[in-house]
């Protein structure tokens, strides 16, 4: 396991059209500025200091795209439960919210097992913990959660400045 | 007697744990139909 600790800040906007529809704009801020776009199997990263932006086709690794749209918000308790075992896990307070922590084992070998803290009030979860079997972990806490704003199409488009290049990693 | 008291702790402890469960599942179920957008701050520690 490496201990490497490192905790980034940002803002998320996320939109659900279907089951499989899912628009994400992730807008890190600190300790480095860097913006996360994903809709369907294309993934963009835009580094602003190198002034890249990575492309990434996700449809080489779809399972890790089918646990984020089956674990994220919109998920119902029926479908978790076809894709999990899932075990109650204590109340606890995440981010000054009452939340119920689950601890879901995947019942196909694609999915990784995780943690997930469900708001009581609400319905959504307020923390994501996605365990690898090395040990190491991502860990995603969401605060100020707006359930159902008025977004438009602009909340998930990556604004990228001229003169930035484009790379493929995967080519 | 003891071991009585235990095994009814966790006996009750253990069908107050799944009828949370199923609280929390309902509860989804319900949030699910109507999720559409979200916004909120982010942390991600690794």
């Amino acid at each position: 396991m490496i201990d490497d600790k490192s905790t980034e800040v940002g803002q998320i906007a996320l939109k659900k059209a279907g089951t499989r529809d899912l628009q994400v704009l992730i807008n890190f801020t600190k300790p480095d500025a860097r913006v996360v776009a994903f809709r369907g199997r294309k993934a963009e990263i835009m580094y602003p200091k190198l002034k890249t932006v990575q492309e990434i086709d996700l449809g080489k690794r779809t399972e890790l795209v089918d646990q984020f749209l089956l674990v994220g918000f919109g998920t119902s308790g029926q479908e978790l439960q076809s894709n999990y075992s899932v075990t109650y896990g204590g109340e606890e307070t995440i981010a000054g919210q009452k939340a119920h922590k689950l601890l879901l084992t995947p019942r196909r070998e694609k999915l990784q097992a995780m943690e997930l803290w469900i708001a009581d009030a609400g319905g959504y979860p307020v923390q994501q913990k996605y365990v690898q079997p090395s040990g190491d972990y991502h860990l995603f806490t969401y605060q100020d959660v707006k359930v159902n704003p008025q977004l438009g199409e602009e909340a998930f488009k990556m604004v990228v400045p001229k003169g930035y290049k484009r790379e493929f990693p995967q080519k | 007697m003891r071991l009585l008291q235990i095994a009814s702790f966790i006996a009750l402890s253990t069908a107050s744990f799944g009828a949370t469960t199923e609280a929390v599942m309902a509860n989804l179920d319900q949030s699910s139909g109507k999720f559409q957008t979200l916004t909120a701050n982010l942390t991600h520690l690794t």
